[in-house]
């Protein structure tokens, strides 16, 4: 084997089937395989048959399994300061420019001890794309033509689109398309591409939102302190070179199918919304306190709330300009 | 030891203990936390089976469950059943097997008000079976009428089994209870056919009832009515798209009430109805639980991923692996209870139907279909088991032979729904 | 012995209903909370903000309330072909080894949920939408749990009583025999 090592196997707990946002890990298990000739392996769980994805955290802690992905807005009270990640509108346009970011801030000091105190590592993130919205109907051309939408939106897109006047409600993703077929629901924000083909939206749509990049949620792929700890030097490394390939990999996965959904988009005639003057500084008008009121949040949990603030835009802006 | 190995111990331990008597939820659990201890350790045993009971209840899609239980015993407390037993019982009677026919047709009925199939054989148990029994029925045929007739509940909208396949294979529950509505309107029409063969073949079984005035027979009609209002909101709202199942179900439950309170239920009957809400309610979530714990433990096995590929890499038609998946459940069903059965292979099953090309909602009716097959047959028939527990005069043994008949019926259901699935996703489909 | 086991049955019986119903009263609650949605998103173009969140906690509650209660009056699904044809000793052996394995697979489960509270508790653990903190629906489950376990080991204790005095009758399990002797003995 190019790195030689004892025999390990990681049980990674996982939820759902296999889609891009798994591809991260996906790859990452396949590196690790390749170059320890099966000496060390992740052993994949999709279907949530280890744990929900809301306990996975606690079942890192407990060491149930080595691995888990773990993402902050299931239960933001569990990982507070990660939620800043989690923030609507932060520019972070490209996945590339996300997971510079997310480098840079799960590597500050509250960050690494909220995960230490469950016994976590977070050793790469999973990528998400940008959210934009999909929707039925007259095309919303202008800010005027939002009032009224009704909108299946969650968190801090909950709050940007009734900052455009729309009606926002949380309705469970299989129930999606009947709503939206029988007109109970206008549109959806979802990350783009894959969330809206994955419950078949585009076909009951006539509109997308075009590169709004409403911001997206953060999700690490998470180890168990100790099992990492006790990795023998050689495999720690293997992991730290594989995580850029890894990347590269979930990137590609998802350009291809971005690709293969836009050709679908383009086809059934979606109008691609543009971003109006309007509309954009009604949801700038609508971020800004909403970011404020993370920190503020974060200040009465003893936390330097516009530090953290600070830090991930100074990333993004630095990652993104790379 | 090999893991896949000590899986398959751990699925022989299992079935040894159900056959021992220790309940499903327990056994499952019990087995669970030592084999999950045993790979991993005690404290990973504890910690990942503790999470589950809070976990695998609080949950948006689950709370369809008790609303649909409740819909029903609230239907029973406020005597809407009565009712339509009794209008049934005007409208058919007269027919060859009078009470028995109308026993499917009210259980029909109440099948549309309710999700769980053991609650609708309790409910006429105690309601069809004394009346077949006055007019001198054969006791072990009623019986077998009665559970057979608790098992359409499970099939026609609401069903709390269906609610649970969706959840956890990801498919539409609102498509699988619209699914199941032609397959138990089939179901129906065969059971119809039986009680008549039957019948006719031994008229000795069920004496001819005397006749209604056709008055009488309309003003049951009105009775009816809450009955008929629930399985249009259910099924209205969720082929709409106005409301979600647990949205329709509440609704539903909602309209029940209100008419359960224009009929002066008592605040006592009302308490009752609660109480065998939450019972049964609990019975279902005991056994999500214990074999939640037993799922954890199969997946940290590697038994399922293993089962899995085996099959999907057989070297026959497709249709042969469909046949032996038939055939498994079939004999599952002699030992384990439906929710049980279900929860504990659909984590190995379902991949490979995926894989092999089936449709995941008419899977989903092929396989309620089979565990309501196996709900009346030996030796673990939950339904005959409930008839027995309130009828314990009526031995467990007569009410498997009072639904024999009714077995051949079931092959020929199982037989339409493997042969025609464009039939059973007819209504899904218009949907889309 | 048996007068000791009756009355703690007796009062155990009362919590459980207590239990019960409230986890039927959720139930309830659980429908207003459902219609009210329906009703403010249709009509009053107004859905409830968190309303998953709501009725996904409420249903700890609906689900766990009753399961004491289901366990005191043997609702569980289980197979009696073969105790069913025991004789009175062998049979109440069967059913001491199954209310063990109960007990002890509840005592666990209490336990890990118990840890699963500490943790929620501690960390502050809350809903995706709207906050509920968690440890409320998980501190009524970790209950719900320690009565079930109470109930059990009653079932255990008197099962273990009857394969001593096989004769006896017995509130706990329903048997009436008015011809045994058995009152107040053992
Ligand atoms: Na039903
Ligand atoms: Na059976």
């Amino acid at each position: 084997a190019e790195v030689e090592g004892p025999a390990i196997t990681w049980e990674v707990s996982l939820w759902g089937n296999r889609r891009g946002f798994t591809e991260g890990v996906e790859a990452l298990a396949a590196y690790l395989a390749e170059k320890t000739d099966g000496n060390f392996q992740l052993s994949l769980q999709y279907g949530g048959v280890l744990s929900d994805p809301t306990e996975n955290i606690d079942g890192i802690q407990i060491g149930a399994f080595e691995m888990a992905t773990v993402c902050s807005f299931y239960h933001p009270g569990k990982l507070p300061v990660s939620t800043g990640l989690n923030l609507a509108l932060l520019p972070l346009p490209t996945l590339e420019s996300q997971y510079r970011t997310y480098a840079e801030y799960l590597r500050h000091p509250a960050v690494a001890a909220e995960w230490a105190t469950w016994n976590a590592v977070p050793v790469m993130s999973v990528l998400m794309p940008n959210y934009e919205v999909m929707g039925r109907g007259e095309p919303p051309m202008d800010l005027a033509a939002w009032q009224g939408l009704r909108i299946n939106a969650s968190g801090g897109h909950a709050a940007l689109m009734q900052a455009l006047g729309a009606v926002s409600t949380t309705i469970p993703a299989p129930d999606l398309y009947s709503s939206m077929e029988r007109g109970a629901l206008d549109a959806i924000v979802y990350p783009y591409t894959y969330a809206f083909t994955a419950y078949s939206l585009q076909e009951l749509s006539t509109w997308v939102t075009d590169s709004w990049n409403l911001g997206t949620v953060h999700c690490a792929l998470a180890a168990n302190a100790d099992a990492y700890a006790a990795l023998p030097q050689q495999y720690r490394d293997l992991i730290d070179e594989a995580i850029p390939a890894a990347y590269a990999h979930q990137i590609e996965a998802y350009s291809e199918v971005d690709a293969t959904n836009e050709a679908d988009f383009e086809a059934r005639g979606l109008v691609r919304v543009p971003m109006p003057d309007d509309v954009r500084s009604a949801l700038e008008a609508a971020v800004t306190p909403s970011w404020q009121a993370w920190v503020a949040d974060m200040d009465s949990r003893g936390y330097p709330g516009q530090e953290l603030l600070d830090l991930i835009l100074t990333s993004a802006a630095a990652a993104t300009a790379q | 030891m090999d893991p896949v190995t000590i899986g398959y111990l751990g699925i022989g331990a299992l079935v040894l203990l159900v056959l021992l008597g220790v309940p499903v939820a327990f056994a499952s659990a019990f087995v669970g936390i030592i084999g999950i201890s045993y790979i991993r350790n005690p404290a990973v045993g504890e910690g990942l089976a503790g999470m589950i009971p809070f976990a695998n209840s609080a949950s948006y899609s689950l709370s369809v469950l008790p609303l649909f239980v409740a819909i029903g015993f609230l239907a029973m407390h406020a005597g809407i059943t009565t009712s339509a037993y009794d209008a049934a019982r005007k409208w058919v009677g007269r027919a060859p097997g009078g009470l028995a026919t109308a026993t499917i047709f009210a259980s029909a009925g109440f099948a549309a008000v309710s999700g769980a199939s053991t609650a609708s054989t309790a409910v006429f148990t105690r309601l069809a079976l004394p009346e077949m029994e006055k007019r001198g029925y054969d006791l072990a045929f009623s019986a077998g009428v009665v559970a057979v007739g608790g098992t359409l509940a499970a099939l026609i909208p609401p069903s709390a089994l269906l609610v649970i396949y969706g959840i956890i294979v990801e498919t539409s529950v609102a498509q699988l209870l619209l699914a199941g509505f032609l397959p138990g309107v089939l179901s129906i029409v065969v059971y119809l056919a039986v009680i008549t063969i039957v019948v006719k073949l031994r008229p000795g079984l069920a004496p001819i009832e005397p006749a209604v005035p056709m008055m009488e027979k309309i003003r049951a009609l009105p009775q009816v009515a809450g009955v008929f209002s629930v399985v249009g909101v259910i099924l209205v709202g969720i082929y709409m798209g106005w409301m979600t199942p647990t949205e329709s179900a509440g609704v539903a439950t909602a309209i029940i009430l209100l008419m359960a309170m224009r009929k002066r239920m008592k605040l006592r009957e009302f308490g009752h109805g609660l109480l065998d809400t939450v019972q049964t309610t609990a019975m279902i979530f005991m056994v999500i639980w214990g074999v939640m714990v037993f799922v954890r433990f199969l997946a940290f096995t590697g038994l399922p991923a293993s089962v899995s590929e085996g099959i999907t890499d057989l070297d026959v038609p497709r249709w042969v692996i469909l046949g032996g998946i038939i055939v498994m459940y079939l004999l599952l069903g002699m030992i384990l209870d439906g929710l049980g059965m279900m929860l504990l292979t659909l984590p190995v099953v379902f991949p490979s139907i995926v894989a092999l090309g089936y449709d995941p909602v008419w899977f989903g009716i092929l396989l309620v279909k089979l565990i309501e097959v196996g709900v009346v047959t030996p030796p673990v028939g939950l339904n005959c088991y409930v008839v027995n527990g309130i009828r314990p005069d009526i031995p467990l043994e007569s009410v498997f032979k009072g639904v024999a008949p009714f077995l051949l019926g079931e092959i020929v259901i199982i037989g339409v729904i493997v042969a025609f699935p464009d039939l059973i996703l007819l209504l899904p489909n218009l949907m889309n | 012995m048996q007068g000791l086991i009756e009355v703690i049955h007796k009062a155990l019986g009362q919590v459980e209903r207590v239990f019960a119903l409230a986890a039927g009263i959720v139930v309830m609650g659980l429908m207003v909370v459902v219609c009210a949605e329906v009703v403010g998103r249709s009509a009053l173009h107004h859905p409830i903000r968190g309303s998953i969140d709501i009725v996904s906690q409420m249903m700890a509650i609906a689900a766990a309330g009753g399961i004491p209660y289901t366990q005191s009056r043997l609702g569980n699904v289980r197979m009696t072909i073969l105790t069913g044809r025991l004789s009175d000793r062998p049979r109440w052996l069967l059913e001491a080894l199954t209310y063990t394995i109960a007990a002890w697979s509840v005592w666990v489960l209490m336990q890990g949920s118990n840890g699963f509270l500490q943790r929620a508790w501690r960390s502050g653990a809350d809903t995706a939408e709207i906050h509920i903190p968690t440890w409320i629906g998980i501190s009524f489950v970790t209950v719900s749990l320690a009565l079930l376990l109470a109930r059990l080991h009653l079932q255990l204790i008197e099962a273990l009583r009857l394969l001593a005095l096989p004769r006896s009758a017995s509130r706990v399990f329903g048997i009436e025999r008015p011809s045994a002797a058995a009152t107040g003995k053992g």
